[in-house]
């Protein structure tokens, strides 16, 4: 009991280690003395294995390693790397892809997060649940690819604006853990919605009318330019771009009339007025999707009402969204000449956070 | 009756009391619903117009983490106020119709709103739930007043969860597409038909044929007319084979009158306009309701009916009508050509 | 030269059994439908200094199912004292006959495909003042005439008002008659008819308003020609005007499908339409209708005047409303009667 004593004190006293035998030119940073010990002394709450003879070598630092001879440290699991990066103008979450560094597949992990790099304070650990908390349990320790593999997973609920740590350490059953691997760092963006709308004549910030020329009865005519949209946003749940009509259709003052419109295929209807979306893409997440009803093909248009009806989404990040509007407009053998006719359409996104 | 003796004396009862106050000020927080701060999720601030300087209502939809939140608020934040944005403090407000737009749960209770500094307060909401989606609308079209051009940050908080949001406000209405468009006039004429048979005619009765339909279609708000004429050099109707033409009855020009049987005669009759739209009609001289009655024609073309305002599929039916005399000769070539003109009015 | 002659009688044969039988040929040259035509834009307005040319472009639809072949030409236009327009074939006379020109005279239409044609005219430096012609659009090559029937050829056309822009234009109008369909009304609406003549030598457009009074006091306005329809010189034209913004008023009646009624003499069948919401508009009494018409002399808008006044007498309605005020006063009476002769009584007991 003695010598488990005093490997205990070896292990928990660095100062300890201060008084190694040593000549003028030479130290002896590790000896053993062979024999005594326990292994796998248990509580119900705490095990403990000891030895005695061996004493723990003392730890030799560079700036990127950290070497720690004896027993104790060689059985140890290998200290692993974990990388933290935000690939998407993330603003409350960051991914992590842990490094085993060798270790077996049954070997298990906790990250430790700070906001400062020297983990000196603001300490939460990554929980099973990939939310960050202040405790670490047992459960907090997963395999890697219960941390998602070499694809890696998010950490999230974090703070937007703001630069995190991550380090991590493994362990693979009793007496092995190691300690914390290298840090690595990554910060969150702020919440980003970006939103345009032009006629296609020009672009962003240019041109906001489209005009059809003129119409004629029974004849379906498409505006000479189309409405361009542009929209991105960072938003975990995407985006809606909307639309809404002052008229409810193409209204002329001077004739006291109103070329209604609705939900249609002008190919079959006697007159109309309405919007079909003649493209729609991104350039990366999304994607940023064509709602019914106008992602019609030909001359089947959506209605645009005085009520706001939701043209365009995305149900997640999307970034370079672009879409064209084609207006189509046809009016009756009775729709009343003139040259007033007129529509204001309001267009708007909002992105869900 | 008998007296019940009070186990405890009155310091202990005060004793006891002050114990229980204690463990009720231990206990309490854990016998509520457990309330923590979380983070809305899926949640957005609509404006309904981008536009800076504009004034405009708004959505907002967001879904709760815990329960128990009785007001809700959206804070516009200091950055908003200094971008010339405002909140107005006068609100309306209304879950009414979000619901069926937006799949969310109305926000319950007889809520209210109303606005101070950069936030905008709803107030009276039933305790909502956890991990619900809510919708609710400040109705006022002056619910803000949007900030200059660029993006923005709202906090939103319901209960003790709260979440940021972005939005983005653009250039004087660069929210908006002005559409524009004449609608010209046109005229749309067909007939139905471009031959009316008359069969064989005979001394028993006159004939008539079919009616032909000349119909019109226009937005020209000034009417249309049309006419008709026998530009065949000879008109009537015309064997050459028996060298014989059965000449207009009554000449052209005058009023409709009908055939009768066993005199020779040939005539253009029309009936009344009729269809979806039809203007004011005024007829000229072939306008009769009576069988084989109509008006003559000639090289002139002659008015079969002027109407006012745009048309719908007007329709005027056109009838021959012929009868011939013992003396007529025979012959199967008889033929005759009409032609008829339409126009929309200037 | 025998086989020469030969192999020229085989060509020939050839080429008559291939006219013959070919069914393209004869299909296109033999419409078996009514003809089918839709143009725009109607009326053409055009205004050229004399010695000067301009140009308009005519649009043309096939809106019949099969492709026409069909072609352009010319029609003097004029307009009666009954504001009838007449077309006629131009005559030697109509110089204008030499200063219009089109791309395309003849020209195929297939269907349902507008096919546009431009029109240039030259105006010569003798041109003055208003040329009024039609461009007519009709089969290339209509069908021929069938025994035992009337065959019908159609035909539409596009009206040009052409203005030569010279010094001594004449723009004048004047009101030639200004009525109304009765002289009293049980209900509303109250036509009335505006007889407009030019007696410049430009067409006109004439418009304005009726401001209907009472007493002194303005009930209603209504629109005179607001579509500026015009008149040509030497012409009258009617315009119609309708005063409908009582209650109860006259309405037409309309059919299942939409169409309007007919009587058996072929004009509107009309019911009296009975929104109570517009109750406080029964109209009674002695109305005056003035007239205020306006048209543009070339320089400033000139008005013409004209009133005309008639009465409003909902007879039915006062008829209801005596007989309801007579069975009022008879029960009244009767109230009072009885009530007098009981007092009577009652005092006659007491005494």
């Amino acid at each position: 009991m003695s010598g488990l004593a005093a490997i205990l004190i070896v292990l928990l006293s660095p100062l300890a280690l201060a008084a190694q035998p040593a000549t003028t030119n030479y130290q002896l940073n590790s000896f053993g003395f062979g024999s005594g010990g326990t292994a796998n002394s248990a509580t119900s709450n705490y095990s403990l294995e000891g030895i005695t003879g061996e004493v723990s070598g003392q730890t030799a630092n560079t700036s990127n390693y950290s070497s720690k001879p004896g027993f104790i440290e060689t059985q140890q699991a290998n200290v692993p790397k974990v990388t933290l990066t935000n690939p998407s103008s993330y603003y409350d979450k960051l991914k992590f892809v842990i490094d085993q560094q060798n270790n077996p597949t049954d070997a298990k992990y906790a990250l430790q997060v700070s906001t400062t790099s020297d983990f000196s304070s603001n300490i939460t650990y990554v929980k099973s649940d990939l939310t960050l908390g202040t405790s670490l349990t047992t459960a907090d320790y997963q395999t890697y690819n219960t941390w998602g593999g070499a694809s890696g997973s998010n950490m999230v609920g974090l703070a937007a604006n703001t630069t995190y740590y991550i380090r991590a350490k493994a362990t693979q059953g009793k007496f092995t853990e190691s300690g914390y691997g290298p840090a690595s760092t990554a910060a969150t963006v702020g919440q980003q919605i970006t939103f345009c709308t032009y006629s296609t004549s020009g672009s962003c910030g240019g041109s906001n009318s489209v005009t059809f020329g003129g119409l004629a009865a029974n004849t379906i005519t498409n505006s000479t330019t189309n409405i361009g949209v542009d929209f991105a946003t960072n938003a975990n749940s995407g985006g809606n771009v909307y639309v809404y009509s002052s008229n409810g259709g193409l209204h002329s003052t001077i004739a006291s009339f109103t070329l209604s419109s609705a939900t249609a295929d002008l190919a079959v209807v006697n007159s109309g007025f309405g919007a079909r979306i003649a493209s729609a893409s991104q350039s990366s997440g999304g994607p940023f999707n064509k709602l019914s009803p106008y992602n019609g093909s030909g001359n089947n248009v959506g209605s645009l009402s005085t009520s706001v009806n939701t043209i365009l989404n995305s149900t997640t990040p999307v970034t370079g969204g672009t879409a064209s509007i084609q207006l189509q407009a046809k009016p009756s053998n009775t729709t009343p000449a003139s040259g007033d006719y007129a529509d204001t359409l309001t267009l708007i996104a909002a992105a869900a956070f | 009756m008998k007296k019940i003796r009070h186990p405890f004396n009155r310091w202990q009862s005060v004793s006891l009391l002050y114990v229980v106050v204690l463990l009720a000020q231990v206990f309490v927080p854990f016998l509520l619903s457990h309330v923590s701060a979380g983070t809305l999720t899926s949640t957005y601030v609509r404006l309904n117009r981008l536009s800076a300087g504009t004034t405009t209502s708004f959505r907002l939809v967001f879904t709760t983490a815990s329960a128990g939140a009785t007001s809700v608020s959206v804070n516009f934040t200091a950055g908003w106020a200094s971008a010339s944005g405002s909140v107005n403090a006068t609100q309306t407000v209304s879950s009414a119709s979000c619901a069926a737009d937006t799949g969310a749960t109305a926000l319950p209770g007889s809520i209210t709103a109303a606005g101070s500094s950069n936030t905008v307060t709803i107030s009276s909401v039933t305790a909502l739930s956890a991990s619900t989606s809510y919708c609710v609308d400040l109705t006022s079209a002056s619910a803000v007043t949007n900030a200059t051009a660029g993006q923005y940050l709202p906090v939103i908080t319901a209960g003790s969860d709260s979440t940021t949001v972005a939005i983005r406000t653009v250039g004087s209405n660069a929210d908006q597409i002005a559409v524009s468009a004449s609608v010209n006039p046109t005229f749309t004429f067909s007939l139905s038909a471009n031959s009316a048979a008359l069969g064989t005619l005979t001394t028993a009765n006159p004939v008539e044929s079919s009616a032909i339909n000349g119909t019109v279609s226009t937005n020209a708000p000034q009417g249309w007319q049309m006419w008709a004429a026998d530009l065949s050099g000879t008109p009537g109707l015309r064997s050459t084979t028996a060298s014989k033409t059965i000449a207009y009855s009554p000449a052209a020009g005058a009023a409709a009158s009908a055939l009768s049987t066993g005199n020779e005669g040939y005539n253009l009759g029309s009936r009344s306009v009729s269809g979806t739209t039809c203007g004011t009609p005024t007829y000229g001289n072939f306008n009769s309701g009576t069988q084989y009655s109509g008006s003559g024609l000639d090289g002139t073309l002659r008015s079969l009916v002027s109407v006012t305002g745009p048309a719908d599929t007007c329709a005027l039916a056109l009838r021959v009508n012929a009868s011939i005399s013992a003396t007529t000769p025979a012959a199967t070539d008889y033929a005759g050509t009409i032609t008829v003109v339409a126009a929309g009015r200037f | 030269m025998k086989f020469v002659r030969a192999f020229y009688s085989l060509v020939f044969c050839a080429l008559i059994l291939a006219a013959a039988f070919s069914p393209s040929l004869a299909t296109a040259q033999t419409p078996t439908e009514g003809i089918n035509l839709q143009i725009s834009p109607l009326p053409i307005e055009m205004t050229a200094k004399p010695g000067t040319s301009t140009n308009t472009d005519l649009r043309v639809r096939n809106a019949g199912t099969k492709t026409e072949k069909l072609q352009v030409r010319l029609l003097a236009v004029s307009e009666d004292n009954n504001g009838e327009v007449h077309l006629t074939n131009p005559v030697s006379s109509d110089e204008w006959v030499k200063w219009v020109h089109f791309d395309r005279q003849i020209f195929d239409a297939p269907s349902n495909q507008w096919q546009t044609i431009k029109m240039t005219v030259n105006v010569p430096k003798t041109a003055a003042f208003g040329y009024y012609f039609a461009v007519e659009y009709l089969r290339a090559s209509d069908v021929s005439p069938q025994p035992g029937k009337a065959v019908t050829h159609g035909a539409v056309a596009t009206f040009i008002l052409l203005n030569a822009d010279a010094p001594g234009a004449k723009r004048q109008a004047q009101v030639v008659s200004f009525t109304a369909n009765r002289k009293s009304y049980e209900f509303l609406p109250a036509n009335f008819t505006v007889k407009v003549k030019n007696a410049g030598n430009v067409h006109v457009a004439p418009h304005g308003s009726i401001f209907i009074t009472k007493g002194g006091k303005q009930v209603g306005v209504i629109d005179v020609n607001n579509d500026k329809g015009n008149i040509l010189p030497k012409g009258s034209r009617f315009f119609t005007a309708s005063w409908n913004d009582g209650f109860p008023v006259y309405k037409n009646k309309v059919g299942p499908d939409g169409h309007p009624l007919l009587d058996k003499n072929g004009l509107p069948e009309s019911s009296l339409s009975w929104n109570f919401s517009h109750a406080n508009r029964l109209r009674f009494g002695h109305y005056t209708a003035h007239l205020e018409m306006i048209y543009d002399n070339g320089q400033r808008d000139e008005q013409m005047n004209a009133t005309l006044s008639f009465w409003v007498i909902p007879w039915r309605i006062i008829g209801v409303l005596l007989l309801v005020a007579i069975f009022i006063i008879l029960g009244l009476w009767s109230f009072f009667v009885k009530t007098r002769r009981l007092a009577k009584k009652i005092r006659t007991k007491k005494t």
